[in-house]
């Protein structure tokens, strides 16, 4: 296996069938998610709210991929998209929930809900995407039959857990201030459950069941969402220390300011020296309203100087190649179709992208 | 930045000790390098040594996350099977009648779906009214033995039940769902209701209901939802009322529709607009304000 990049005008090619093919697939989901939001009181300060994250400039992956995988075994859009929507909502209540634990203050270019009307109102609205997302899975119920309904809730169960699990460890890093304890085996298993499953393994494996029924062996999946989606969150990572403020909607470096033990993070803690090490130490244990701009980016040089930026890029890369390894056992023997192909090109376009 | 050059800053960053690396976990599964002496390989020529490295560090990266994957399932899976142990015996509830299993889901939904939220409360407390509102009315053809058909109908016609009590002078939605399992559309369906009556033989009008939309053609193999809309009149006696639903021509394609109506106005929070039209292929609103609803299940 070798790490995996793309000629420039390869890339182009693949950003825009990518591109297209999410837009074709939010075209689809997002007025099913609009549509299933209530409209009536109180507005203001809860249904009004919905929507904000969801309309915001995001990528709509993971009902890309539901949806996607779906299509790609033969099944119908329309029997997929209100399990769709509600990994869509699960999704954006995880973020503003995430947004409220980091005090984060810009989430896709625009201020957080925390930012704009304070942590309680968030929240709320975070606790009612959750509970929204429930109500597309029971219309599951009439399309696609009691066992698979009843599948997919075993699923989405399964799936939220894991989650909320690996956002516990996360947090529980910060909060212990876990420092050089952490090695590369624990981020890989923190995002394996915080991010890969519901971002990657469950909407395909979702997106499957709805094509193929309840018996369907969707086991397969694990190994392709897990790689593409670690790399996800590395390339994620990478983006919030060097992306473009504009392009990527974050405060840049916004994870160093909150301490989040990021691969780049503990690579360096590992290899900085040890006057180095102790600084950091010292830094990650001040509460977040204490931490410097400066000392922010005196982690970030040693970073830099100990080229963690670089080891993560390769350790993305690598896992990419992984992904499309596994691509090729998943979904190889399927007929060609643009589903198929969008299931290719993501795990490249995720690694290459800027936003 | 190369793999190799990873290595070589392991090798400088714990001293040249050579030891097992720290950031891998304890899994490494590559020898480690000692930073001296003789080494297999030392005189390999710069290109092989970095395909050398990239080749170990992308083995030691997707072993490493291979393992992890493989523990997390094997806890996720036992996890699992205690979750289903909790809900009696499941794989013969899914063996059984799709209805059974209808209803054990409303049952259980609340034990599944508390993990994910505090707040599931609120949606629990309408989930047996979704599974009531989406009524499956299978359509029959009408070359079909029509009698057998009407015969078999007859005590399986399906309950639309309007789970809040309507007030007197208020309105109320719900919605059935239309199905053809045929390979053919269905001819234009028309939707009436009957006269609604309550048990002490007081009448609301069959004017007082009306549907959306108002004709549905029914694709092949698919299903259509169909809003259906209650205006209470003022003057409606309380109790609780009772009528037929049916599609014009098809008579067989039928569901009674009951609904409680009682004195009094709606409490402030409940007197919100009515519900909103609901859009096909998404499932409309719940009469009223059920959400949040009132009292113990709603948030403080």
């Amino acid at each position: 296996m070798t790490a995996t990049s793309a000629a420039p005008d390869a890339l182009a090619d693949l950003r825009r069938r990518v591109e297209e093919r999410l837009t074709t697939y939010k075209a689809a989901s997002m007025p099913a998610l609009l549509a299933s939001i209530p409209d009536k009181e109180p507005r203001r300060h809860l249904y009004d709210l919905v929507p904000s994250y969801p309309l915001r400039a995001g990528k709509g992956l993971r009902p890309a991929l539901c949806l996607a995988t779906c299509l790609a075994f033969g099944g119908r859009m329309e029997d997929a998209l209100d399990t769709a929507v509600a990994l869509e909502l699960f999704h954006n209540a995880f973020l503003v929930h995430d947004d409220v634990e980091d005090a984060s203050e810009s989430r896709r270019g625009l201020p957080t809900l925390n930012a704009a009307h304070g942590d309680a109102i968030a929240v709320n609205v975070g606790d009612a995407m959750n509970v929204l997302s429930i109500r597309p899975l029971m219309a599951n119920l009439t399309q696609l039959g009691a066992r698979t309904t009843w599948r997919i809730f075993e699923e989405i169960e399964f799936m939220a857990r894991q989650s909320v699990e690996g956002q516990a460890m996360e947090l529980g890093w910060v909060r212990d201030n876990v420092g050089v304890g952490l090695t590369e085996a624990d981020y890989l298993r923190m995002t394996l459950k915080k991010t890969c499953f519901y971002t990657c393994t469950y909407p395909m494996r979702l997106g499957a069941l709805v094509a193929l029924g309840p018996d369907a062996d969707v086991d397969t999946f694990h190994r392709f969402g897990y790689f593409m989606g670690a790399a996800f969150q590395i390339q994620d990572d990478l983006l919030n220390l060097i992306g473009d403020v504009q392009r990527y909607g974050k405060e840049i470096a916004g994870d160093i300011l909150e301490g989040k033990r990021t691969l780049m993070l503990i690579h360096a803690l590992h290899h900085a020296s040890p006057d180095e090490r102790a600084r950091m130490s010292a830094f990650l244990a001040l509460p977040r309203r204490s931490r410097r701009p400066e000392d922010v980016a005196w982690v970030f040089s040693v970073m830099q100087r100990v080229r963690s930026l670089e080891h993560a890029r390769s350790v993305a890369r690598i896992l990419a190649g992984a992904a499309l390894q596994q691509y090729t056992q998943v979904f190889g023997g399927l007929p060609s179709s643009p589903d198929k192909q969008f299931l290719q090109d993501v795990v490249l376009y995720m690694i290459e992208r800027d936003l | 930045m190369s793999a190799e050059s990873w290595n070589d800053n392991d090798s400088a960053a714990t001293g040249g000790k050579g030891g097992s690396d720290p950031l891998r976990g304890g899994r490494r599964r590559s020898a480690p390098r000692a930073s001296g002496g003789s080494r297999p390989g030392r005189n390999r020529s710069v290109g092989s040594r970095r395909v050398r490295g990239v080749s170990d560090l992308a083995g030691q990266i997707v072993g490493q996350a291979a393992s992890i994957l493989e523990e997390e399932l094997a806890a996720g899976i036992g996890a699992a099977r205690e979750i289903e142990d909790r809900f009696v015996d499941v794989e013969s509830i899914r063996a059984t009648d799709p209805n059974r299993v209808v209803q054990r889901l409303r049952k259980d939904a609340h034990d599944v779906v508390d993990i994910i939220v505090d707040l599931v409360d609120v949606a629990i407390t309408s989930t047996g009214a979704i599974g009531g509102r989406a009524v499956a009315v299978t359509m029959r053809a009408p070359e079909d033995n029509g009698g057998a058909a009407r015969e078999e109908a007859g005590p399986q016609v399906p309950a639309l039940v309007i789970p809040e009590p309507v007030h007197v002078g208020e309105s109320a939605t719900t919605s059935l769902v239309v199905e053809n399992n045929r390979s053919t559309p269905t001819a234009p369906l028309e939707f009436a209701c009957s006269e609604l009556v309550n048990v002490r033989g007081h009448r609301i009008p069959s004017g007082a209901v009306s549907f959306r939309p108002s004709q549905v053609v029914v694709g092949p193999e698919s299903s259509v939802r169909v809003t259906v809309m209650i205006q209470v009149p003022a003057d409606a006696d309380p109790g609780l009322y009772s009528g037929l639903l049916q599609a014009g021509g098809l008579e067989h394609v039928r569901a009674v529709l009951s609904f409680e109506v009682v004195a009094g106005a709606t409490p402030p929070m409940a007197t919100s607009p009515a519900a909103p039209a609901a859009s096909e292929g998404s499932v409309p609103e719940q009469s009223g304000d059920d959400f949040p609803p009132s009292g113990a299940d709603s948030p403080a």
